[in-house]
């Protein structure tokens, strides 16, 4: 509830201007409280200590989302050797893959850690709150959406996604668009069916339920396990939480996350900006013409005064 | 009042499970081999040899939970159906479901608040998760066919076999 | 040009040719008063229509392709770097480079400095034209570009900044088209829709300051979008917008200075006395204004460094690269500039305004593109990106010289009552009497 509210507040600032009072008095109201996600918000609680890293999600979103056929077999596994920009990237999700599962040799365990990458389905996502043309959805089922018919291409939403998901056919010259999970929504999801890979992995690595039940889920793994697990669930918190959250068994970092990300949704950084928004469309008209009728009136009519100091700017 | 009638209800059930006990418990000896196909679509069914792993290891509890006519041995599990006598079916689909994630099941097992089993895999993932950590373990057979063969209908989920592009080599392993 | 000048031809400056009266025809007045041959004749001797032609010849084709063959085709096509230059120096370079509109808008219009009208029409047109050519990388750059429209019509980000951005830079071009329309409407030839402009030009000048003020902003705010991708020494949540705005003030200043050194050298003929004889006070002028928002500036990169504690960073080689920007292109030229209006060297400042234009280029340039994903992996435009940002800033150069030539932006619109308008074109002028250049001289008709 108040996220939705919060989210309209803020719309509003930056439509409105002559509301601006108005305005300001939401943001008060509003501030108080931190956005949760919708309740009713699935998920799916990625348990890393279970992939082995048979690829097998892979090729169930493959073939459920009828994307083109691979370079390689799915079950060819060469794939985790591949490196790409020097080393410095590992595979990632692509307009022929909304997922991706990757290969980490970490030091601290013998076992190599795998990582399944897809969409995270924030509960607060930066690519909708980015968008101009709000080709994005948070449904209440927790996916996020994307609307191609809108879409303008602007890839303003690549920018701003702190995981780097969405990828976009830059090869179409005619209908470009942004490619990326979509918590198979329309095919399942609304269906009550868990999405393709949670279906398919053979290991339950992927957990699929609501999001709340799923974060006590992940805890209470992490309490009968404490020596396991590292006692963090990725997703909970970060960028305001997740609706895909992951437990992991080496350092999070280790598995190739970012664990720099900030621990509120994005749209949060905009804030110290929108609020002056209503500020200038109320306050400057008014400002600059009393400092225009100042100007005149302090030099009369003719502006033969001769001044060579300039004022500021 | 309406303790006490609860209370009748449950007696009668109890009563009810102590009397059909005998009859799951009757067939003592574990079985030698374990067809187990439920699942299988994309592989084969896994044709398992349970005298095979039960000479590699004798404590049964390794990979159950308990089994018929004995106590529940781990402690976890003990503080609550220490008194059950053995009678819950070790037959693994029993309690973990081959469809956990549906809608219904979830609900389900949400809507029961006094649920304590809340974190329970589905088969799929009890099979593997039991067998192939052990098998990593141990230092057994751990790639996918080494188990169960690749179906037809798996060929193409994999993209491979016949219907791998070309270039791609198919089959291939972890090491 | 300059050749005809000398033989004493003077270019279209009012309605009327001076000689007998008549009206300019629109294709004289396209044609500066030569006759085609003549036209041609000084296109083809100025080695510079040359070098454009030949950016066209080559870059011109590459855009063709680029819609044929979609994004792909001339960018890398990365997912980590869905920017590149189209936006990265056509949106987030060009548009506070064309900050002037405003700021000279704001000084002339609404502070009363009237020192400054001779080059307002300048400043006004660098804006119109920034903006514009910011649009026009927009349009390659985008991946359905006939779609540019949606954001206003069919579908409402509204929570969006890029949609500030959007609706702000759009209204905003309407605004500067109308304020540079008075000079169109001066050179076409009605003067009652100029008049008509001109009444509204408080109101302009004052919706120019807030759209420019949120989106110049606006833009810093974009990339708040994208925490931990910029580089910490480029990036603060609290002060982007700060930055960005406070920027493009001495950008736009100093594009000002730039423009017209640049005009100065190559069109002086095209200039009027006034202009002329005031560029050099009004240089020091603006300068003085670019020095204290180039101070400024610099303040709040150390409030906003303190803010983050971001000290440490110095030391890494980012450390260095952002230092090397911010000594290049903020405390030197503070430096340079106070030398130079202390001693009214009037070419050191137009050295340094270059300099600072620099600077913002490298600064731009950082936050989006090189000090982006700065933990992932860097990645530079390909050629042909490259081929495609640089032609369509010669096609901005050009259009600006194209409008330079004709309206009345570097000279006044001369006042010749019309004695007899007659409808019929003269066809041919054999021999234009010489004028003397001091004709141009004529006072500015200031419409109070």
């Amino acid at each position: 509830m108040s996220g939705i509210s919060r989210r309209k507040f803020l719309k509003s600032t930056v439509v409105a201007g002559g509301s601006a009072a108005a305005a300001m008095s939401s943001t008060k109201s509003f501030a108080m409280k931190e956005f949760e996600g919708y309740p009713e918000s699935m998920g799916v609680l990625v348990d890393l200590t279970r992939c082995i890293g048979c690829r097998t999600c892979e090729a169930a979103c493959n073939k459920e989302h009828g994307l083109p056929e691979p370079e390689l077999p799915f079950d060819d596994f060469s794939v985790f050797d591949q490196v790409f920009h020097e080393g410095k990237q590992k595979r990632r999700t692509t307009e022929k893959a909304y997922t991706v599962v990757n290969r980490y040799d970490t030091k601290a365990q013998g076992a190599p850690v795998y990582r399944k990458l897809q969409c995270f389905h924030c509960s607060e996502p930066a690519c909708l709150t980015s968008c101009f043309v709000n080709a994005y959805t948070k449904t209440k089922e927790g996916a996020v959406i994307y609307n191609a018919d809108v879409c303008v291409g602007c890839r303003m939403c690549m920018v701003a996604c702190p995981f780097s998901m969405p990828a976009y056919t830059y090869d179409s010259a005619l209908h470009p668009q942004i490619i990326k999970c979509n918590f198979c929504y329309d095919n399942r999801l609304t269906k009550g069916k868990p999405p393709a890979c949670v279906e398919a992995c053979p290991q339950e690595a992927l957990t699929f339920g609501h999001r709340k039940t799923l974060v006590k889920t992940a805890h209470e793994r992490i309490r009968s396990n404490p020596k396991k697990y590292v006692d963090h669930v990725y997703g909970e918190k970060e960028v305001g939480g997740t609706s895909w959250m992951y437990l992991s068994s080496v350092p999070f970092d280790q598995a190739g996350f970012n664990t720099t990300l900030q621990h509120h949704p994005i749209l949060d950084n905009t804030k110290s900006f929108l609020g002056i928004v209503p500020m200038v469309l109320g306050i400057w008209p008014a400002l600059f013409m009393g400092f225009h009728l100042l100007a005149k009136g302090g030099k009369g009519d003719k502006e033969s005064k001769d001044k060579v100091e300039v004022h500021g700017e | 009042m309406k303790i006490r009638k609860i209370r009748i209800i449950t007696g009668i059930i109890l009563a009810l499970f102590f009397i059909s006990a005998p009859a799951f418990g009757v067939d003592d000896e574990p079985p030698t081999s374990v067809r187990i196909d439920s699942l299988s679509h994309l592989y084969e069914g896994v044709d398992f040899d349970h005298e095979l792993h039960v000479d590699i290891e004798e404590n049964c509890s390794v990979c159950h939970h308990h089994r018929f006519s004995s106590e529940v041995a781990a402690d976890r599990c003990a503080a609550c159906h220490s008194e059950c006598g053995g009678t819950f079916s070790p037959t693994c689909s029993d309690c973990h479901v081959a469809e956990p994630f549906t809608g219904k099941h979830i609900r389900q097992m949400e809507e029961d608040p006094h649920r304590f089993h809340v974190d329970i895999t589905g088969l799929k993932g009890a099979y593997h998760l039991k067998c192939l950590n052990c098998h990593i373990e141990t230092g057994a057979p751990t790639e996918c066919v080494d188990c169960h063969e690749r179906t037809d209908a798996g060929n193409r989920f994999y993209s491979s076999g016949k219907y791998a592009p070309t270039g791609g080599k198919s089959g291939g392993s972890h090491e | 040009m300059k050749n005809f000048i000398k033989e004493g031809f003077k270019p279209v400056d009012s309605l009327n040719d001076p000689d007998d009266g008549h009206q300019w025809s629109l294709m004289q007045k396209l044609l500066l008063g030569l006759s085609p041959k003549e036209y041609f004749q000084q296109l083809r001797r100025n080695p510079f229509n040359w070098f454009l032609f030949m950016i066209f010849a080559v870059g011109l084709p590459v855009i063709v392709y680029r819609y044929i063959n979609g994004l792909g085709s001339v960018m890398h096509g990365s997912f980590d770097y869905p920017w590149g230059l189209f936006l990265g120096f056509g949106l987030f370079c060009m548009v506070p480079l064309s900050a002037s509109g405003f700021l000279l808008g704001t000084t002339v219009e609404l502070f009363g400095q009237k020192d400054y009208k001779p080059i307002l029409n300048l400043a006004l047109l660098n804006g119109l034209l920034g903006y514009f050519f910011a649009v026009v990388f927009l349009l390659v750059d985008l991946g359905m570009p006939w779609r540019l429209y949606y954001p206003m019509v069919i579908s409402w980000g509204t929570a969006a900044v890029l949609f500030l951005v959007g609706w702000h830079v759009a209204t905003y071009l309407t605004v500067q088209v109308l304020e540079v329309s008075e000079s169109f409407f001066e050179w076409i030839g009605w003067p009652t829709a100029k008049n008509y402009i001109h009444k509204g030009t408080i109101g302009l000048t004052v919706a120019g300051i807030i759209l420019s003020t949120l989106h110049q902003g606006a833009l810093g705010t974009l990339l708040t979008y994208a925490p931990g991708k910029v580089h910490p020494l480029w990036y603060s949540a609290e002060f982007m917008w700060i930055f960005f705005l406070c920027s493009s003030i001495f950008a736009g200043l100093c594009m000002v200075i730039a423009v017209s050194t640049i005009v100065k050298k190559t069109m002086s003929w095209r200039c009027s006395g006034e202009f002329l004889d005031n560029l050099d006070s009004i240089t020091i002028g603006l300068a003085k204004g670019a020095s204290m928002a180039l101070v400024t500036y610099l303040v709040i990169k150390i409030v906003g460094m303190t803010h983050d504690n971001l000290w440490a960073y110095l030391t890494t080689g980012w450390g260095t690269w952002y230092l090397l920007e911010i000594g290049l292109g903020v405390v030197l030229p503070i430096i340079l500039f106070s030398f130079a209006i202390r001693n009214k060297s009037v070419g050191l400042i137009r050295f340094t305004a270059f300099l600072t234009i620099f600077g913002l280029l490298l600064n731009r340039l950082n936050t989006v593109l090189i000090s982006f994903n700065w933990n992932l992996y860097q990645e530079w435009p390909p050629l042909l990106e490259t081929i495609i940002s640089v032609t369509i800033f010669f096609l901005f150069v050009t259009v600006y010289r194209f409008i330079l030539y004709r309206l009345p932006i570097l000279y006044a619109w001369q006042a010749v009552p019309a004695k007899e308008l007659v409808s019929v074109p003269v066809p041919e002028q054999a021999d234009p009497d010489p004028v003397q250049p001091e004709h141009q001289f004529a006072k500015v008709v200031t419409p109070s």
